[in-house]
């Protein structure tokens, strides 16, 4: 009777706990989007200015956040575009030539950089980058091309440490069967590893740029925060996640200022959601 | 287990002229731990020579020296002759010696492609035309007795097939390359008996154009297939002759109790 007793027991806390986490879920999703269109539901701001609008200041009623998602996007991808072939040469580094004493001592060290809080990052960022920045360009060195460049040293790591996961995670029979064929190193990588991890690739190319389009404060240190249509990546800007943390201590609850930065919000969610996705339709392409 | 005296061999020399590779003295070791001692022995051209032994007996660490696989994992001394030149040597070119010596393995590794792809890893760099592809394909599926089973599924992932179709793929994947020597390492312990039988039978007719050197834990399939037969314990090669002379009428002690299942 004592395992019947136990495997009810487990049962049961396995049940409340996955019960607990849907409700927090379906809160937080809930919440976010009934605030989220709040705004649009009142009249007080329309979809298609939110989305096509250049122009924020919703004191004055002007709610286009069509600036903030460009220079979001701009940043997530100029970023991961520099941070994704670096990764992969570090990943296949350590991954491939495991004779290298150095390349044991680098996947530790990697993955203690995963852990740095963003803060330290964006202080980095105003302590380097933006004298950097300014040396090379002239003018503040405030810009979105620092925060790129904050960004990018941010998720290196990531990508880094989950590419070398997936490098480490085709069998190495693979290897064996094309050097045994008289492949080359640098074939059987080419021809054998690099596409039977391309899944896990990916995957790790996306969590990098999910990282990057949700990090706030570290771009935030660096950015500007000029709510303007960027003209360049030399330009100062404002992503939504950096609007979102200036703007929100600032706004009363129920007020259109308020609510449209909910709407912000939403964005954001709505966007980690579909990387969420992308990741799980990329991740089921291995099984081909 | 009784103490043998291990400074007894009984190595039988083949005809020079019959001898495609040879071993001078072969050292292998990882690192401090020494494998395989002082392999000297002849392989016969066209002929199945198979190796047997206890589990740590050193045939399989032999066997992946033999055309280069142990390099980066191993070192290996000594001199392994292919046709009079040392591909143990730091000049040789590893690549071209393993498209030589090719090799299947204990557990089917076919690539997650298509049958085709698989056929044709090894020839990509060759610049074939599809019609001489079409035809090595064809060719190599066929003396691996696999082409009436696959040949309406070419395209097809490879991993859809059974067991003992994958091996048989990798055995048609190195013979693509058109070997002299194919290396197995058990390739049919991983089998049903009735794949296994179709890989032995395979490897009976691939010895009129090709050399076969297989690692096995079964003395029966040693029996079966067989030409020659080498026995290994603690790394050193004891016993070396014609199957039917081993088997029936071994020289050493230590083989025959071997043979016999008093120990290993």
């Amino acid at each position: 009777m004592k395992q019947k007793y136990e495997e009810l027991l487990g049962r049961s806390i396995t049940g409340i706990s996955i019960t607990i986490i849907c409700i927090l879920v379906f809160s937080i999703l809930y919440f976010v989007g009934a605030k989220g269109i709040s705004m649009f539901v009142s009249g007080d701001g329309s979809i298609v200015d939110f989305l096509t609008g250049t122009q924020w200041d919703p004191g004055d009623g002007l709610v286009g956040a069509l600036p903030m998602l460009v220079t979001s996007l701009m940043v997530t991808l100029t970023s991961a575009l520099i941070a994704s072939p670096l990764a992969l040469i570090l990943a296949i580094y350590v991954s491939e030539v495991s004779e290298s004493k150095l390349a044991q001592f680098i996947q530790p060290l990697i993955e203690v950089l995963v852990g740095i809080p963003s803060v330290v990052y964006g202080l980095l960022g105003l302590e380097v980058f933006v004298p950097m920045v300014r040396n090379a360009f002239g003018g503040t060195g405030f810009s979105i091309l620092t925060g790129v460049m904050v960004l990018t040293l941010m998720i290196l790591p990531t990508v880094t440490s989950l590419m070398i996961d997936g490098l480490k995670a085709v069998p190495k029979h693979y290897r064996t069967a094309s050097l045994a064929l008289g492949a080359t190193q640098l074939q059987t990588i080419n021809r054998i590893v690099l596409k039977a991890a391309r899944p896990a690739l990916l995957t790790a190319i996306i969590f990098g740029m999910t990282r990057a389009f949700g990090e706030a404060l570290a771009v935030q240190m660096v950015i500007g925060n000029v709510l303007v249509m960027p003209g360049s990546l030399l330009s100062q800007g404002s992503t939504l996640t950096s609007t979102l943390t200036m703007g929100i201590g600032n706004t009363i609850l129920g007020t259109l200022p308020n609510n449209a930065l909910w709407s912000l919000a939403l964005v954001l969610l709505i966007m980690a959601l579909f990387f969420n996705i992308l990741i799980r339709l990329v991740g089921r392409g291995g099984d081909n | 287990m009784k103490d043998y005296d291990l400074t007894k061999k009984a190595i039988f020399t083949p005809d020079p002229e019959n001898v495609i590779i040879d071993l001078k003295d072969v050292q292998v070791s990882y690192g401090p731990k020494h494998i395989s001692k002082d392999v000297t022995m002849g392989f016969e051209k066209n002929k199945v020579t198979a190796l047997i032994g206890a589990s740590g007996s050193g045939k399989s660490t032999l066997l992946r020296s033999l055309n280069r696989l142990n390099d980066g994992i191993a070192t290996v001394e000594g001199q392994i002759l292919f046709h009079g030149q040392d591909i143990n040597a730091k000049s040789a070119n590893v690549y071209a010696v393993r498209q030589h010596i090719g090799m299947v393995f204990q557990k089917p590794n076919p690539f997650y492609k298509s049958v085709r792809k698989n056929i044709l890893f090894g020839l990509q760099d060759q610049n074939l035309s599809r019609d001489q592809e079409d035809q090595i394909l064809e060719e190599s599926l066929r003396q691996a007795a696999l082409w009436d089973e696959v040949k309406d599924s070419l395209t097809r992932s490879a991993l859809a097939l059974s067991g003992g179709q994958q091996q048989r793929l990798c055995i048609a994947r190195a013979l693509a390359l058109k070997p002299e020597v194919i290396l197995m390492d058990e390739p049919t312990s991983a089998l049903d008996p009735l794949a296994t039988a179709k890989i032995e039978e395979t490897i009976n007719t691939l010895k009129k154009e090709h050399t076969i050197i297989i690692v096995t834990h079964s003395m029966q399939q040693a029996g079966r297939i067989a030409d020659n037969t080498a026995f290994f314990h603690k790394g050193l090669v004891l016993e070396y002759n014609h199957t039917s002379r081993l088997f029936t009428n071994p020289s050493l002690e230590i083989t025959q109790d071997y043979l016999t299942g008093d120990f290993g």
